[in-house]
């Protein structure tokens, strides 16, 4: 029977994101040859909070997948939160933004927790109850702003777009929520939690996990970063915007592809999923650069998505004939 | 060693639809012994552990823990009882590493509420010096061989210090080396007084390892044997009920025709290596031995199901390559799984949709199907093999097990085979449907058709079979005819020990 | 006796469907005679008819697909993309009919091709995979476009989509039902109809009898595909110019319907009829709302909680029946 193979690197996970941040870093070296924007600390600090808010949902989506599911509904959230921000958070006053943003935090966090509802305890399947939530959301957006509009208060505004150089504040909070998350998934119980129920349900169960209550936190965790990505776009674009969201929904499980998360659940990293984002978010800003047709990002991202598939697949297969003895 | 019983499990009946699985047992367990419990597929031994690992709740009967009746709803009751579980398909995240997966659920904290890496790899450490082997905290279960995979299972039944440890089939997939570490590590645990019980069907093993045995036998508790007097035939008189006779057809004036499947060379890497067998037209072959001796992989191979990398494979004079299912069925070669609720049948359709889906096109033409040839096919089918049902509309995911495996027999005689394999014909099938059967597969070969017959029942495997080829790690080790095979020729044989292949004229 | 009892129901389930679905389409007829009345007459709801043609077209396809236990995302990105090439090949003019046609039907096949080819070879979640086509081809048509497309369709393709058969019935409205029944016979007659059921059900057990599971799926990607074009051809036809956001609602709609028209998401049950009747439904519903002053905020929300609450409905029946 086979041995233990030693592996280079004793957690294998450290493995797949030291290769995205390796191809992140070789794509934006190849950008820094080619044009000079790509040499100003300027141009990257702005393409760093360019990218950012698609980060932020990105690392809920994962977790998310790597519990086993799927949330089609995050782009809608974020529609949503846009619109809530710009009529609630008109005026500058504290008690206007201080409200505002609970109401944010509320309805995103409310709407994860329908959709974990949904899933877990009307049995029905993610996709299903996610794009149901997508269309409802959607439909409410419309409903709170017809149109793109309203007012987002400046002082809120002008302090989320705080920059300096590479600094930023939307830096500052992409920082956090990483921290957060990653204590939650990698130095507490609940991380194994969701790993376990992502690999097998059954097992996971049988060995003591509360499987409901864990998958129902995934997506309320998906349904917060969605609105701090909200805030984040409702403080670059000043106004609420019904459809603004909508790109972010396959962006988001395309980010954590790319990194290394398996969409069949129980693989994954957070830290991937932000080098994913990353890699996504500047391809607008690369097309520009090269001269491109930008509308080729669509044709791009598609691509990607397949090539971060079949990579993964292939990697797959041969660690399963490696230890199978083939 | 405690004279108390600190497990007791009394008048013990639990239904299921269609099927008693337990009537009225009684099992008990002192603290510091071993106790096993044996008895054929189907006995019942399954579901009394499920009902003490809280999978199952029982119909009637009660359960006492250290003089307590409890009510086990859930494996984190089982738990909190002292009642440890080893699986014996082995009940681990492979995702998860080696110590992820022992304080799942039950990981340790630092002060703030932060996980406590170095306490629980030191526990882990404790273990391995406590036990005797070496399980490396920080390696990925799904890298792990069986073996180790079970160690892991163990040391997080046994971390938490249970007072009851169960252990189905752990020797299953071990090497003899492997058991006799197992062993040791049981002594251990025995010592410390934890009491364990100790499924397997390798009676040998129990004879050495168990201080007491409880048989089951369909469902029913036939007695105990104490330590001094458990000896395999014992053991066997109480499992078994039925003499021989009774329900395998009379084969002996069957004459066989001329070869109808041969396999020759097949190595499939990993799992088999230059296999070679024969059968003739009117011959039941029947292969045996362990789980997972590679006596599957072949059948599937031979079906295409699985690539093989050498060999050939020739059926009713056609040879057939790696893969390919479609041809072979053409070619008149039919396979009924052993898992007919998983991949054999359409549980949502009816009996005449699943039983001429393998034979469509000889009831169609022109791109169409013509129901009254296809109504009449299946009626014909119905009658000669007596499936019990309102009408050929029925759904079959509500027909009882018998009648289920018989709708899959008529999906492949629908076809007109000339070589049929029959993966486990009875499982989950009752007696009386048993006998039924057997008596359809001798008509079969009164009409010249070879068949192949898998089956983990080694008494079935010695009533049905004209011939037996034993597996064992991947090659046969014994080839023996029906008049010359007994019980202990076979366990042999499944343990590795090789015999003589016979020759043929 | 509890077997027969059984059998009973199991054979008018799919005919219960319908039953529900005609009377619901009567409650809806009844409701909007009391709000408005006068407006329920036979050429409003063979207008009816006309919009939900295109839906019921697409449904066709995503019946088949799901059917297979997989789901195709990327129609509506299909229904636009015709309509871009469709107007850009026929110019206005009828010379270049059967070649924009041809185009339109390549470009499908090409799509359903890719979609196969991910979801079979490469093995990517179908709903993913799909997704990412739609994506694609989103990009194709905006690249092409450049985002402010412009154009007509040909005189013919306008008259079949706007026209009247014997001064009646609504030309895509027979073409809708010709389709339905040529689909209901491959299903309910043919071996590839069997094939289907069962790759939806069990693929390993209908892989093990035989049956190219693989075959079956490219099919029903390659017609959904297909029908989608032929929507997209009629909706081009019927608004006889361009517009980008053409194909926008049909993913959540035809999903809706598929499962309104009781089939289950996960495949091997179902069949044509409930889709047939859901599409009416559903399009009868809009009209409804729209004629007392609903908006897109408000369908939207009414369709998603539809979705959800039909698969929900269908969970709970079989949980209580098993």
């Amino acid at each position: 029977m086979s041995n233990i193979r030693i592996k280079p690197f004793r957690n294998p996970k450290v493995g797949s994101v030291a290769v995205i941040y390796g191809l992140l870093l070789v794509v934006f070296a190849g950008m820094a040859v080619v044009s000079p924007s790509y040499r100003s600390i300027e141009n990257i600090g702005n393409i760093i909070v360019q990218c950012i808010p698609l980060a932020i949902v990105s690392m809920g989506q994962t977790i998310v997948i790597i519990g086993g599911g799927i949330d089609m509904s995050v782009g809608a959230m974020i529609s949503m939160s846009t619109c809530i921000a710009a009529v609630t958070m008109s005026s500058d006053s504290a008690v206007s933004v201080g409200g505002g943003l609970a109401r944010v935090l509320l309805a995103s966090s409310g709407a994860g927790l329908l959709n974990g509802l949904g899933v877990n305890s009307c049995k029905v399947p993610p996709l299903i109850t996610t794009l149901s939530m997508m269309t409802v959301l959607s439909g409410i957006s419309l409903a709170i702003l017809p149109q793109a509009g309203g007012r987002v208060s400046k002082v809120f505004a002008d302090f989320m777009m705080l920059r300096a150089g590479v600094l930023s504040v939307s830096l500052l909070i992409l920082i956090c929520v990483y921290l957060l998350l990653r204590r939650a998934m990698y130095h507490s119980g609940f991380g194994n939690a969701v790993y376990a129920i992502g690999n097998h349900q059954g097992i996971a169960a049988s060995m003591g996990v509360k499987v409901k209550r864990i998958s129902i936190l995934t997506y309320v965790a998906a349904g917060v970063c969605a609105g701090v990505t909200g805030l984040l776009l409702a403080s670059r674009m000043r106004i609420g915007d019904p459809v603004i969201g909508t790109s972010f929904g396959l962006d988001s499980i395309t980010a954590s592809a790319i990194g290394g998360t398996s969409l069949n659940g129980g693989e994954g990293q957070v830290s991937g999923t932000i080098a994913g984002a990353f890699l996504i978010g500047m391809l607008s800003n690369m097309m520009n650069i090269l001269g491109v047709n930008h509308f080729y990002q669509y044709v791009l991202k598609g691509i990607l998505l397949v090539a971060a598939m079949i990579i993964y697949s292939i990697s797959n297969t041969l660690e399963v004939k490696r230890h199978a003895g083939i | 060693m405690n004279t108390q019983m600190y497990l007791e499990m009394e008048h013990i009946t639990k239904r299921f639809p269609g099927v008693t699985a337990l009537s009225d047992v009684q099992f008990s367990c002192r603290l510091g012994e071993v106790h096993a419990l044996v008895g054929e597929n189907g006995a019942g031994k399954s579901t009394l552990m499920n009902i003490l690992g809280g999978l199952a709740a029982p119909d009637e009967g009660t359960v006492r823990i250290d003089g307590h009746e409890v009510l086990i709803r859930d494996p984190n009751v089982s738990f909190s009882c002292g009642i440890g579980f080893v699986h014996q398909e082995s009940n681990l995240l492979t995702n998860l590493t080696v110590c992820e997966n022992i304080f799942l659920a039950r990981e340790i904290y630092s002060g703030r509420r932060k996980l406590d890496q170095e306490k629980m790899r030191s526990q882990v450490q404790e273990m391995n010096d406590r036990l005797g082997y070496h399980l490396d905290p920080d390696a990925q279960v799904g890298n792990l061989k069986l073996a180790d995979r079970q160690l892991t299972e163990i040391a997080r039944a046994v971390m938490q210090n249970p007072k009851i440890l169960i252990m189905d089939e752990p020797t299953a997939a071990l090497s003899k080396q492997e058991v006799k570490r197992l062993f040791q590590i049981i002594e251990t645990l025995k010592k410390s007084g934890v009491g364990i019980i100790y499924i397997s069907h390798r009676l040998e093993e129990i004879i050495e390892i168990a201080d007491r045995v409880t048989v089951l036998k369909d469902g029913k508790y036939v007695g105990g044997i104490q330590k001094g007097d458990i000896t395999r035939d014992k053991m066997i008189s109480m499992m078994v009920g039925r003499t021989l006779k009774d329900i395998y057809p009379d084969r002996r004036d069957v004459v066989f025709g001329e070869e109808m499947l041969k396999i020759e060379g097949l190595t499939i890497p990993g799992k088999v290596q230059g296999i070679s067998f024969f059968v003739r037209a009117g011959e039941i072959v029947g292969l045996g031995g362990l789980e997972g001796q590679g006596q599957r992989d072949v059948v599937r191979a031979v079906f295409g199901v699985e690539p093989f990398s050498a060999g050939t494979v020739t059926a009713a004079g056609v040879q057939y390559r790696s893969g390919g299912i479609a041809k072979r069925i053409r070619g008149k070669l039919g396979y009924v799984t052993d898992d007919r609720r998983g991949n054999g049948l359409i549980l949502g359709q009816s009996i005449r949709k699943n039983a001429s889906i393998a034979s469509l096109k000889a009831f169609s033409r022109a791109c169409f199907i013509q129901g009254k040839k296809e109504r009449q096919a299946v009626k014909e089918q119905m009658e000669l093999l007596q499936i019990k049902a309102s009408s050929m509309e029925q759904e079959t995911a509500t027909l009882s097990g018998g009648n289920q495996q018989k709708v899959m027999l008529a999906r492949w005689l629908l076809v007109h085979p000339k070589v049929l394999i029959i993966d486990e014909p009875t499982k989950g099938v009752d007696v009386g449907a048993r006998v039924s059967v057997y008596q359809i597969i001798n008509d079969l070969t009164k009409v010249g058709i070879a068949v192949v017959i898998l089956t983990s029942d080694m008494l079935e495997l010695m009533g049905v079979s004209d011939r037996i080829l034993m597996f064992y790690e991947g090659q046969i080790t014994a080839e023996i005819l029906h008049d010359d095979a007994t019980e202990e020729r076979l366990m042999q044989a499944a343990s590795g020990v090789v015999q003589e292949v016979k020759e043929h004229e | 006796m509890q077997e027969s009892d059984l059998k009973s129901r199991k054979i008018s389930q799919g005919s219960r469907q319908c039953l529900i679905l005609l009377l619901s389409i009567t409650c809806l007829f009844v409701l909007q005679a009391v709000l408005r009345p006068g407006s329920v007459t036979l050429a409003q709801g063979m207008n009816i008819s006309r919009q939900a043609s295109t839906l019921g077209i697409v449904v066709l396809g995503q019946t088949l697909v799901i059917l297979t236990g997989g789901i195709d995302l990327s129609v509506g990105s299909i229904v636009t993309i015709t309509n871009v090439f469709a107007v850009s090949y026929m110019k206005g003019q009828d010379e270049n009919f059967f070649t924009a046609v041809l185009v339109c039907a390549g470009i499908g096949l090409a799509a359903g091709a890719v979609n196969a080819i991910g979801v079979l070879k490469l093995k990517i979640a179908p709903f993913v995979m799909t997704l990412c086509t739609s994506t694609m081809l989103q990009g194709i048509y905006l690249v092409y476009t450049g985002g402010s497309p412009s154009g007509n369709v040909s005189p013919s393709l306008k008259q079949i989509g706007n026209g009247l058969c014997a001064g009646v019935i609504p030309y895509p409205t027979l073409i809708w039902t010709a389709l339905a029944v040529l689909l209901w016979i491959a299903l309910s007659y043919t071996p590839f109809g069997r094939y289907t059921y069962a790759v939806g059900e069990n693929p390993d057990a209908a892989g093990l009898c035989g049956i190219s599971v693989d075959r079956i799926k490219i099919s029903a990607y390659l017609l959904s595909s297909l029908f989608a074009v032929a929507a997209g051809l009629l909706a081009s036809g019927y608004i006889g110019t361009t517009s980008l956001s053409l194909g926008n609602d049909y993913i959540t709609n035809s999903l809706a319907v598929v499962l309104i028209g009781g089939n289950s998401i996960e495949g091997g049950k179902g069949g044509v009829w409930g889709g047939f009747l859901g599409a009416f439904l559903l399009m009868l519903l809009f009209a409804l709302l729209t004629m007392v002053h609903v908006g897109q905020a408000g369908k939207l929300v009414i369709q998603g909680v539809i979705i959800f609450a039909v698969v929900f409905g269908q969970r709970y029946g079989l949980g209580r029946k098993g």
